[in-house]
């Protein structure tokens, strides 16, 4: 019985954990993606981080914006998810370039701004 | 203490053999003289078999393993303090079959021996 | 001094070990969501471990016995089975965590793919416990876990409100969605007194050979080396708070861990936290992989031990063999590392009670313990965190679920 419900439970986390969450939740997502790319930008701008990290770091996070790009239904947010993923593939495919970084630092902090509003 | 309330004592611990080596846990006793008044452990049963005995989950690890119960006569029994010390080695009295099946494979792979 | 100089290695290594990827995933999420509100639950959780770690050290120091040789003999077979096997499956989830946590970190120093990576470091940790003996295990891994202090100097270099963090020193409810709240504070003294921890330090004890004489070592390893440990956790959850939360930024993967401590020291930064979370992590999965295996073998009685060599405990050898290649299984399904990371401490929670029982009514039976049994000190910690660990085990599925594992409602 006890182990029933813990694997019901494990199943329903599993589950939650995928899912995206109503659109307050995934502008709040799409809010922090932008977020921690301005940071990661920032690190290239300044030249105090590698370019591997750069390169990994930024794919997850467009691979983020991408999942909530496919799963939300409000026009804003799927615009939005696909702006960012945009901006940090940018950031991955040229993860030394310290000019291009500056321009895509500028663009994911427009975006978060507009998440904030959104959410 | 009886011998009975030793025999409990034991039940569940480790056994350790004449050369302190490892080789299972009393799995279960075999006790005789309760109709008489002089209830005594006759022998400590070790090995997955044994557990038929203790409990539903018992029966259930019983049901699905091999092997046949061991028994190691009371007798064999040194001292008992955190573990139970054998006087025998483990190879005489049937126990530690397990490992050394398992030695069996584990030592052909290189670095077995680290 | 030669015994001074012993005690600080083993401290060091502590202190270094201590932080696996359950604290790190729970105190920088919990960072960025409460800023320094939750450091009291980091306080509690070490608390716990310190008492619960000092316990299980003296019983297999003075009655030779590890921690699942105690459950089999005071709780009987049947029961004794239910929590083996809760322990055990508790074991494989986090152990899978911690291989596909070592994954992740190789991915982002070496940018090679990722199931690749899983490989390499399944490959790499079943290479070490084959072949290196239990002395270097424990320190290799627990010196280089140290490079986590750099979350240390990160914190302080974030300028955080000081007044605000000791603020967060003091239990309270938190501002904010009290379920969410609630749910980290169960995570955070569930990944610190998480049980392979204890089964893998008692069995450590054991392999180690310590007697009555080294219970001055055991109670200087549980309480400076775990506290300064904790030092570790609320440097995590500082810098989190001080660079995440005024951002917005929820961190996600292993990666942003390690942006909060290149953000401020640069590259230096970034390359500490990754080598630190790297040993910790791996350092961790070797904890876990033989913990799991020392339940396996004290419970049936099988010979266990490193120190007995892999051919000296053959059963011992295939069960963490088997344990590390189901762990793989569950990881390279794909499963976010991560998550598996928060589900594992989630339920580590619920079978904490089932581990600490038997272990504080041994502590205090004088047929095990002689002299040595537990002091009012002792019992007074132990008891209320026995209280404290039924409480949260009975509490944690249900906040996971209602607060969608911390994400909110």
């Amino acid at each position: 019985m006890v182990l029933r419900i813990l694997l019901l439970a494990a199943l329903a986390a599993i589950v939650a954990g995928c899912g995206v969450g109503p659109p307050p939740v995934q502008a709040g997502t799409l809010g922090s993606v932008a977020g921690e790319g301005v940071l990661l930008a920032q690190g290239v701008v300044r030249g105090e981080t590698t370019e591997t990290f750069t390169r990994v770091h930024a794919e997850e996070l467009a691979a983020q914006a991408r999942t909530v790009a496919g799963a939300t239904e409000v026009g804003d947010l799927r615009s939005l998810a696909t702006s960012l993923a945009v901006a940090l593939d940018e950031l991955a495919g040229t993860p030394d370039d310290r000019r291009a970084a500056l321009r895509v630092e500028r663009r994911l902090r427009r975006l978060a701004e507009r998440a904030k509003a959104l959410s | 203490m009886t011998h009975v309330d030793l025999g409990e004592a034991v039940l569940d611990h480790q056994l350790l053999d004449r050369d302190g080596r490892r080789c299972g846990k009393v799995d279960d006793l075999e006790l005789a003289g309760l109709d008489r008044d002089d209830p005594h452990v006759v022998e400590l049963l070790v090995g997955p078999a044994a557990l038929r005995t203790r409990g539903l989950l018992g029966r259930l690890v019983a049901h699905v393993s091999r092997g046949h119960v061991r028994h190691v006569a009371w007798e064999q029994v040194d001292t008992v303090r955190a573990a139970v010390t054998l006087r025998s080695q483990a190879s005489s009295l049937g126990l530690g079959r397990g490992d050394d099946r398992a030695r069996h494979w584990v030592q052909r792979i290189p670095g077995a021996h680290r | 001094m030669k015994a001074i100089f012993s005690i600080a290695l083993g401290v060091l290594a502590a202190i270094g070990g201590f932080v696996d990827i359950g604290d790190i995933v729970f105190n920088v999420a919990a960072g960025s969501t409460f800023g320094y509100q939750l450091l009291w639950a980091v306080v509690l959780g070490v608390g716990g471990i310190i008492t619960y770690a000092e316990m299980c050290g003296r019983v297999a120091a003075v009655s030779k016995r590890a921690v699942f040789d105690v459950i089999r003999e005071r709780l009987g077979f049947g029961a004794g089975l239910v929590a083996l096997a809760g322990g055990v499956l508790v074991s494989l989830l986090t152990l899978a965590a911690e291989v596909g946590g070592v994954a992740l970190v190789l991915q982002l120093l070496a940018g090679l793919p990722y199931r690749l990576l899983l490989v390499v470091a399944a490959v790499g940790v079943g290479v070490v416990a084959w072949t290196w003996p239990f002395s270097w295990i424990e320190r290799v891994f627990g010196y280089v876990g140290l490079c986590l202090l750099v979350f240390v100097v990160a914190a302080i270099d974030s300028h955080p409100e000081w007044g605000a963090v000791a603020h967060g020193f003091v239990p309270s409810t938190g501002s904010g969605d009290v379920v969410v709240y609630a749910y980290y504070v169960v995570g955070l003294v569930g990944a610190a007194m998480i049980p392979y921890e204890v089964y893998f330090y008692s069995s450590g004890a054991i392999e180690e050979g310590w007697g009555p004489k080294d219970l001055g070592t055991n109670r200087a390893n549980a309480l400076i080396g775990y506290s300064l440990g904790g030092i570790l956790s609320f440097a995590l959850m500082i810098t989190a708070g001080a660079l995440f939360l005024p951002h917005a930024i929820a961190p996600d993967t292993l990666g942003s861990v390690a942006l909060a401590a290149q953000s401020p020291l640069g590259v230096i930064g970034l390359l500490l936290a990754l080598l630190g979370i790297l040993f910790a992590v791996a350092g961790a999965a070797i904890d876990t992989l033989f913990g799991g295996a020392y339940s396996i073998a004290q419970f049936f009685g099988f010979e266990w031990g490193r120190f007995r060599t892999n051919v000296g405990a053959p059963r011992f050898t295939v069960a963490w063999a088997v344990l590390l290649v189901l762990a793989f299984a569950v990881v390279v399904t794909g499963v976010d590392p991560i998550l598996v990371t928060e589900v594992s401490v989630i339920f580590a929670v619920v079978a904490l009670p089932l581990t600490y029982l038997p272990i504080l009514l041994v502590a205090n039976d004088r047929n095990y313990m002689g002299v040595y049994t537990n002091g009012l000190v002792a019992n007074v910690f132990g008891i209320g965190y026995l209280v404290i660990v039924v409480g949260i085990a009975l509490a944690a599925v249900p906040l996971m679920v209602a607060s969608n594992m911390g994400q909110g409602r």
